[in-house]
């Protein structure tokens, strides 16, 4: 460091072999809101809680990334508004230099690639977000469901839960999923294991779901929230 | 003289039923002066893929490769086989990103989905402007006189061995009137089981 | 050039005549440009013929078509051939003025010959007189291709092809103007049969099958040469039968 006044801090091993800075990413996400993603046979759903309030503006937590490729995440909101950019930036250029929509592996990917620079940098601090990134490949036209940690680490799953309680509700998935529940039953079920980590009543205005299939990705209305939570 | 004529040579693509077939000549020349006589300005991309490149023979040779490459690194990144679309977009982005120095070589790429085998065929200018018709494409020296034959020979739905008969008339008619291209032609015909390489001899002058 | 500001009014002079000189020869016009910037005598408006002789027949077909610069159509109905008498027909394309020109200065010249002689010219003659008329203007060329056709003493059909300074040929078949590149190979897959192997034999060539691939030939120029179109123009003159025109739509485009 020298004379330097500034510390340009890297994210250094602990002597037990943790990087600590990435522990603690990964406690401002089992912090956060929790969100579900669970992947049913014809297409994927997104559940996550956000809290409304009379005062402000609506902020949507479920994002779009392409026409397949959408996202929701747990922990930080302006952390990961910056990876949704990067995302869309990331799909866009794929789009322009292929003439094709990027495949969802292919962004989670460079997606996690982006997350890890972050914990290798100068700098800079990893993001406190883990992401769900729900997508549908054309080919051979399956739904797809990825969680990316902090760290860069990448996972597909079946389904799987993020956030505060996230452990009770993987135990609620573990018993409920099944291989071929339709999209609707999907919506059904992510939205009883979001129940399980709430404190008040579930309504359309604190809960956001997303759903991907062949059609693309989508955010459901109030309407339809207010139709599935009816239902349950 | 133009640069894109200072080598010459001419290369065509048609598209069929499940098939597309693509030819080219085999003169290589400096002006006036022929140079080698087996030179094919078509090139394999991959399984059901081909390039064909008319222009100036040296920054033909630097696209293919680039081509290659890039070909190579997005098959072993997405892991799985690439498709004409693609490959043409891939081409036209490579050409538009020296919009302003461009390599002097038109291309033309024919093949088919190496999935649902649907024929595809395009070619674009030396910036990389894609057209993709339905019916036939040729670019080089010869252009505008296998346009002609073409437009004359061409049928909706041809099969294999129809479409080889067109795309060689057309590629020996318009051989006959345009003096940089020349000493004969070969064919490949592209179908879901087999590509096949046919050369024909042609006025070999 | 060395001014000074005590005097701003030679200053300004000096300005004002530099910035007229730069407007009338601007320096950056290197002598290509001026070159290319000078009046030229000549346009071209587009379109294009074609005509195949056979045994006792001959087959002339143009489009009618007048244009400039490609894109813009002046006239849909312009004729470029002309009936000279019962066996010379002459197709022209190319630079209309001169194409106009031409077909005056061959009438004057047939009606002459009809008034010496009280017999019609044969297009032998003509063709050579043709020839001439052509190369008479070798240093301020007429902008034509021209091609004559007709039915020779012998009966037989004949096609005279020229290049716009009298270069003669006689051949089987020609085209020229804006969609020869097209044309001519088509002529030599069909008509020439230049494809095809010396011991093949070789379907002969009728008036019918003439006349549809005169109109064949136009039909693909049309869809590929923006300054071919509108109408066929055909005449067909045939040994011993009197002249026979029609006119064929092409697309509408």
């Amino acid at each position: 460091m020298g004379d330097s006044h500034y510390g340009f801090s890297l994210t250094t091993f602990s002597p037990s072999g943790k990087l600590m800075q990435i522990e603690y990413a990964l406690n401002a996400v089992k912090n956060g809101q929790p969100s579900v993603g669970l992947r049913a046979k014809d297409g994927v759903v997104l559940a996550t809680e956000n809290k409304s309030s009379a005062l402000h503006e609506d902020q949507p937590k479920v994002e779009k990334i392409s026409k397949h490729i959408g996202c929701v995440y747990s922990g930080m909101g302006p952390d990961y508004r910056i990876l949704v950019k990067r995302a869309r930036k990331i799909a866009a250029e794929y789009e322009l230099m292929y003439g094709e929509e990027i495949p969802t592996t292919q962004l989670v990917t460079k997606l996690a690639a982006v997350m890890q620079e972050y914990t290798q940098s100068g700098g800079v601090r990893p993001f406190g977000v883990s992401l769900l990134i729900a997508g549908w490949d054309d080919e051979p036209g399956r739904p797809l469901l990825f969680q990316c940690d902090p760290s860069g680490a990448y996972f597909a799953w079946k389904a799987t839960a993020l956030g505060k309680n996230d452990v009770n509700a993987k135990t609620f998935l573990e018993k409920r999923f099944s291989e071929n529940l339709e999209l609707d039953d999907g919506i059904h079920t992510a939205l009883l294991t979001l129940r399980e980590s709430f404190d008040v009543g579930m309504t359309e205005d604190n809960v956001e779901i997303g759903i991907c299939n062949k059609n693309g990705f989508q955010r459901l209305t109030k309407q339809q929230i207010k139709d599935h939570l009816g239902a349950l | 003289m133009s640069i894109m004529s200072y080598n010459g040579g001419t290369v065509i693509a048609m598209a069929g039923k499940e098939c597309v077939c693509v030819g080219s000549d085999l003169r290589i020349g400096e002006q006036m002066t022929t140079i080698a006589t087996n030179q094919k300005k078509i090139y394999k991309v991959a399984d059901k893929i081909y390039l064909g490149l008319g222009g100036f023979h040296s920054d033909t040779q630097t696209v293919l490769n680039t081509v290659q490459f890039r070909k190579s690194l997005y098959e072993l990144r997405e892991n799985r086989k690439i498709k004409p679309k693609v490959v043409a977009t891939m081409v036209s982005n490579l050409l538009y990103q020296h919009r302003f120095g461009p390599y002097f070589t038109e291309p033309l790429v024919a093949g088919l989905d190496p999935i649902t085998n649907e024929p595809y065929i395009c070619g674009m200018d030396t910036i990389g402007c894609i057209a993709a018709p339905r019916d036939f494409v040729a670019v080089g020296t010869g252009q505008e006189y296998l346009l002609g034959v073409c437009e004359g020979f061409w049928r909706e739905n041809m099969g294999p061995d129809e479409l080889f008969e067109a795309t060689s008339q057309a590629l020996l008619s318009g051989l006959e009137r345009d003096a940089a291209s020349g000493w004969g032609a070969v064919v490949y015909t592209i179908t879901k089981d087999r590509v096949n390489m046919k050369t024909i001899k042609a006025r070999m002058d | 050039m060395t001014l000074s500001m005590d005097n701003p009014m030679a200053v300004m002079n000096a300005f004002k005549s530099a910035m007229s000189q730069v407007r009338a020869d601007p320096p950056w016009r290197d002598a290509a440009r001026k070159h290319g910037d000078r009046w030229n005598p000549y346009s071209f408006e587009g379109g294009s013929t074609a005509a195949i002789a056979g045994e006792d027949f001959v087959v002339v077909g143009s489009d009618t078509r007048m244009s400039q610069f490609e894109v813009n159509v002046m006239f849909r109905e312009a004729e470029k051939i002309h009936v000279l008498n019962d066996s010379i027909i002459l197709t022209t394309s190319g630079f209309y003025g001169d194409v106009l020109q031409l077909k005056r200065v061959l009438e004057s010249r047939l009606h002459k010959y009809r008034f010496d002689y009280r017999t019609d010219m044969t297009v032998d003659l003509c063709a050579e007189m043709l020839a001439r008329n052509l190369y008479y203007k070798r240093f301020f060329p007429y902008y034509t291709g021209a091609i004559l056709a007709g039915i020779d003493e012998k009966g037989r059909g004949a096609v005279f092809s020229y290049d716009p300074i009298g270069c003669i040929e006689r051949l089987q078949y020609s085209a020229s103007g804006a969609a020869e590149p097209m044309i001519i190979p088509f002529f030599d897959c069909q008509v020439g049969q230049v494809t095809v192997s010396k011991e093949t034999e070789k379907p002969a060539l009728t008036l019918e099958r003439a006349i549809s691939l005169v109109k064949d030939a136009f039909r693909v120029a049309a869809e590929r040469e923006t300054s071919t179109g509108d109408k066929i123009h055909l005449v067909v003159a045939a040994h011993g039968k009197p002249i026979h025109q029609e006119f064929l739509l092409l697309r509408e485009d």
